[in-house]
């Protein structure tokens, strides 16, 4: 199941919100798929323009943050005639409550596209048995 | 068992919200079609006096799977569906990106020099260089003196 929760005046971590960088770039969501199986659940994020080296994925206090930034630019000599998109980077962080195995996390970026794919923890079942005295 | 997954938004998230959907709305405007679907993809256009540059927002794709082709003043840029990520038992809790594939044609100021054009892709941005052709490029002409 998910909800989609929207917390504004909320001090943050991210990077990109701290960045010290005077020329703040742009951030947009990514749009995203979710997916879920018994032992997994996996997150596919579109962000053009981002490279393995420069995404960023946390995962604080149930919170996971996933960040993107871009280098791509208006080319040297070249002057922007027509744009339908904006140069920035991408944030889009999610609050996970179930446990997740962070040594099996998988993070793959490819073409533009990360595919995230997070393992549940198994939980430890045990019938307990209820004795008559 | 059910792995939640919610969505949190940080400090500026309704801000960044109302940017991506002024964004989308603009984009379905110009293009129409929903950017973030990617069946008509994005586009930005660079200029300088010999060239075009034509930049396209396909993350996802493969180089591989994208066509482009140019008539005169008209590039053609087209992709199949992609495979499909959803397998057998898996539940979808979120589908924004479609797997369908893209066409877009773009009309261009002027006529190309197919044979001197040429494309390259990186991360998920598709650009091709679209040069003009020589019929089409400014000419000078001298003046005759006439006595």
């Amino acid at each position: 199941m998910i909800t989609e929760k929207q917390a504004v005046n909320e001090t943050s971590n991210s990077a990109i919100e701290k960045k010290e960088n005077p020329v703040r770039n742009r951030v947009f969501t990514p749009p995203v798929n979710v997916y879920e199986t018994n032992e997994e659940t996996i997150l596919v994020v579109d962000m053009p323009g981002v490279d393995e080296k420069s995404v960023s994925i946390t995962y604080e206090k149930d919170i996971l943050t996933i960040e993107g930034y871009t280098s791509a630019k208006t080319p040297d000599g070249y002057q922007l005639s027509y744009s339908e998109f904006k140069q920035g980077d991408y944030v889009r962080k999610f609050t996970i409550n179930k446990s997740i195995d962070l040594d099996k996390t998988k993070a793959v970026m490819k073409n533009g596209r990360l595919t995230l794919t997070l393992t549940k923890v198994k939980p430890n079942y045990k019938k307990i048995e209820v004795l008559s005295e | 068992m059910l792995l939640n997954v919610i969505e949190k938004n940080g400090f500026g998230g309704i801000w960044n919200e109302l940017d991506r959907i002024h964004d989308e709305l603009s984009n379905s405007f110009f293009s129409g079609g929903i950017s973030r679907d990617f069946n008509n993809p994005p586009v930005s256009l660079y200029t300088n006096k010999e060239e075009l540059i034509l930049s396209a927002l396909v993350p996802g794709y493969s180089p591989e799977s994208i066509e482009i082709s140019i008539l005169e003043n008209t590039v053609e840029i087209k992709a199949e569906r992609r495979p499909e990520e959803i397998k057998e038992g898996m539940e979808v809790h979120r589908q924004e990106i479609t797997n369908r594939g893209f066409k877009r044609v773009i009309e261009l100021p002027y006529r190309v020099d197919s044979n001197k054009a040429s494309a390259s892709f990186k991360n998920g941005i598709l650009s091709i260089s679209l040069p003009k052709s020589e019929a089409d490029k400014p000419r000078k002409i001298n003046i005759v003196q006439e006595n």
